[in-house]
Parts: structure tokens; C-alpha cells; sequence
């Protein structure tokens, strides 16, 4: 199993990263090294995360838990968590401004009407922890509606945790990846067996626009990494080549030939918005490392232990 | 009702060391180290890592149950190096792996 990438040195290659995206190659290492980076990522990440919810006023139409449930799930920028301490390590009983930052949610509708309550809304309680605020820069994130009279008021804190915890402190909204895909056509077949109206049938078959008739109406690969491995153009090929004459000649070797190459891996990491796409990566290379250097530090002293 | 402890995600169980180690009582140069609050996210790159020496003749892990916090593996080897230094290695072997993409990927993110 481990032939696949033996002598390969390992490489990341980051291909296009946005605001909220990035998507990068990693190759010259088996699966096992992407599947952990991908499940660092999803769940031992962290971020900041409203944990704690005292109501003191709620005549929405919402019940408390409801309520509670919304504002934890509202992403918090959080480049800089470094700066705070899991509750669970802090010396303090409760909360500090070393393990949470504070909010408060005071609206009341008086005007009439409905009233969109947003994240907008939350302010901090204190000038400490001003750089944890929500993540809502493409527009306020909606937390309730109140009608007329009707009114809330909350505080709550924001504190440090991981995704495997409660999925809120999860930083991705997706972090996936795929093998990287490799097309065969057998070019000289496709041209001498098959009509122009037959490629242009392979060429359709694809659902998600891998091909391109050029013009000389041949086939062309031209998105090759939208490939899903479906094997529709597989099927496709096969079947036309079944019902033309030629069928009962090289009928095992296919036209066109879609297979994965297992030691490269396109990964595609979306945020919450809680982090930036490329700090996720990052962060998650350190944890790895971190969890590996911790074992290994325990295992010397196990050495003559009977 | 009989969920988990969340506390038991980070906390090890009384009287447990995070890595613990067990010879085998039949088999020479074999042994089970038990690791505390780790899962497939570190068992399996491990494994896989400890595949690739030659002087390793079996390497395998297991989560023996998906609410407790822990992972075996198992390593035989053949008596050039004891599982402890094979696990070492292994360990450290990945740390570089880590590192050195870390270091990429971060060269090529500060200059786009
Ligand atoms: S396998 Fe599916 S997605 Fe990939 S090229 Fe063929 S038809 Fe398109
Ligand atoms: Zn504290």
C-alpha cells in the first residue's frame, strides 16, 4: 500500500485561495495524511464560540433555548484565539478576559412593525476582546424578529473551544478532499471508429463539463479537476462501441479511461468566517505536529517499564 | 441520557497515563501501546507511517470503542529495534513531514 508514494517527496501547492475559500493540491503522501489533515481542520481547530447565554429578558416570540442555540452558532472572528484559554485550562472559577469575552443583546422594538434583530446588535461589554466580534462583514447575520413591545435582553460570552466539542467551534464549513483525476482518451480510436456526432455524445455525457469538442471536432479535456468520477463518459464510450460493428473487437479497452491517482489529493476548505481560509490550513498543520511531538516525549520513559 | 461526559473528550480517566505500553506475553518484540484521548486522526497516519520501515513486521491500530477516548497500536518487529523506537521513529518522521508542508504552504500564502 505504501509503494504508492515511497521516495515521493511530500508537496502542497496552494491553487487559488479567496476570502472564504482555498483549494490546494497536496501530493507525495498516502490518504492517511490528508484524511488527518482534513479531520484537524473539521474538528481540533479552534475558534471562539458564545458558550454561555443569561437571559434576563426574552417576550419574543422565541423560546431561550432557541435563542441561545442561534447565537452560538453566529461565527466570531478569531485570529487572534491565541490570545485566550480553553475555560477548562484557566485558573479562574467561571470567566476572565484571559478565557472569555462578554456581549450583551438589549433590543427592544418600540417603533412597531417587525424589528430584525442582528448580530449587529451584540456589543461588547468591556474594550477588552474587541477583536472578537462576529464575522458578518457580507452583511448582518440574523438572530430573531421582534414585534411591537416585545423585547430582549441577553448577555453572553464568547469562549475558546473545538469542533470536537460542539460543532459550532468548527472553523470550516467544508473541508473535503478528492484524488486527483486522470483521463485516458485513446485519441486515434475515437477518431478512426467513432462519428463526429459520437464524440459530441461522449462529450455531453458528462455531467459537470469535463470535455470540449475542438475544431476538428475531436475531444479535449479541459476541466479536468470537475471530474467526480461518475464513469458516465466510460459508459458512454462502451455503449457506442457495443452497438456499432466493431463491437466484438476491443471491447476491454476502453475509449476513454477514467482513473485516480492516489497519492495526489485536491483539497477544498471553505470558512465559517471565523478564520481565514489559509490560517485554518496552517493552524492545523501545528496542531498535528504538537500532537505527535507530545507522544512521542511519553514513550522514552515507558522504555524499561515492566 | 447516557451520553458521554463532554469532560472525557479532554480529560484523561483516573489513574491513566496518556501513552501506556503492554508487551506482548506470547510474541517477541511485540507490544500494544494504548494512546488516551486520540482517535483515527493520529492511529491511522501512524500506522501507516510504521508500515513503511522495513525493520517493522506488523503495525495495526484500533479504536476499540467509538465513546472512549483512546487507540491502540500494535507493532511487531523484527528484534533490529524495539516497537518503542520504531513508534519514535514513526513519530518523528511524520513531525517532518508535517513541518515541511506547513513550511511550504506557508512560503506560498504569504506571497499570493
Ligand atoms: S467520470 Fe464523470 S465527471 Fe469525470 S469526466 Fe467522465 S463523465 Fe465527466
Ligand atoms: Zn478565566
Amino acid at each position: 500500500m505504501s509503494e504508492v508514494y515511497r521516495g515521493r517527496a511530500p508537496n502542497i501547492e496552494i491553487n487559488k485561495i479567496t476570502r472564504e475559500k482555498i483549494k490546494f493540491t497536496l501530493s507525495g503522501v498516502d490518504s492517511s495524511v490528508a484524511n488527518s489533515l482534513r479531520r484537524v481542520m473539521i474538528a481540533e481547530v479552534p475558534t471562539m464560540a458564545i458558550d454561555v447565554v443569561h437571559i434576563h429578558t426574552n417576550t419574543s416570540s422565541l423560546h431561550d433555548e432557541f435563542i441561545a442555540h442561534r447565537l452560538g452558532l453566529i461565527p466570531l472572528i478569531s485570529e487572534n484565539q491565541d490570545n485566550y484559554d480553553f475555560p477548562r485550562d484557566c485558573k479562574c472559577t467561571g470567566h476572565c478576559e484571559h478565557c472569555a469575552v462578554q456581549f450583551r443583546l438589549k433590543v427592544k422594538n418600540q417603533e412597531g412593525g417587525v424589528l430584525d434583530v442582528t448580530s449587529r446588535d451584540l456589543r461588547h461589554l468591556s474594550q477588552q476582546g474587541n477583536d472578537v466580534r462576529p464575522a458578518d462583514s457580507d452583511g448582518p447575520i440574523l438572530i430573531l424578529k421582534l414585534r411591537k413591545n416585545q423585547e430582549i435582553d441577553i448577555t453572553c460570552n464568547a469562549r475558546k473551544g473545538i469542533g470536537k466539542e460542539h460543532a459550532k467551534w468548527s472553523p470550516v464549513a467544508t473541508a473535503v478532499f478528492k484524488y486527483t483525476p486522470d483521463i485516458y482518451l485513446n485519441q486515434q480510436r475515437l477518431e478512426s471508429q467513432f462519428t463526429a456526432e459520437e464524440r459530441k455524445e461522449i462529450v455531453n455525457s458528462c455531467p459537470v463539463g469535463v470535455y470540449k469538442l475542438n475544431e476538428e471536432s475531436n475531444i479535449e479535456v479541459v476541466k479536468l479537476n470537475k471530474c467526480m468520477f461518475c464513469e458516465e463518459c466510460m459508459r458512454k464510450g462502451e455503449m457506442i462501441i457495443t452497438r456499432s460493428a466493431s463491437a466484438l473487437l476491443n471491447v476491454h479497452d476502453n475509449v476513454v479511461r477514467v482513473s485516480q491517482l492516489k497519492d495526489r489529493f485536491i483539497f477544498k476548505v471553505e470558512s465559517s468566517g471565523a478564520l481565514k481560509p489559509e490560517s485554518i490550513v496552517s493552524k492545523a498543520f501545528t496542531i498535528l505536529t504538537k500532537k505527535l511531538d507530545d507522544i512521542k516525549q511519553l514513550i522514552p520513559p515507558l522504555i524499561n517499564t515492566r | 441520557m447516557n451520553a458521554p461526559e463532554l469532560h472525557e473528550l479532554f480529560t484523561l480517566p483516573q489513574g491513566k497515563n496518556k501513552v501506556e505500553y503492554e508487551e506482548d506475553s506470547r510474541i517477541e518484540f511485540a507490544g500494544t501501546f494504548t494512546v488516551h484521548l486520540e482517535d483515527h486522526t493520529l492511529g491511522n497516519i501512524i500506522r501507516m507511517q510504521l508500515l513503511q520501515d522495513d525493520r517493522v513486521r506488523f503495525a495495526g491500530y484500533k479504536a476499540p470503542h467509538p465513546l472512549e477516548q483512546r487507540i491502540q497500536v500494535k507493532i511487531q518487529t523484527d528484534g533490529q529495534i524495539s516497537p518503542h523506537e520504531a513508534l519514535m521513529n514513526s513519530l518523528e518522521s511524520l513531525k517532518i513531514t508535517f513541518k515541511g508542508l506547513q513550511d511550504q504552504f506557508e512560503k506560498q500564502a504569504k506571497s499570493i
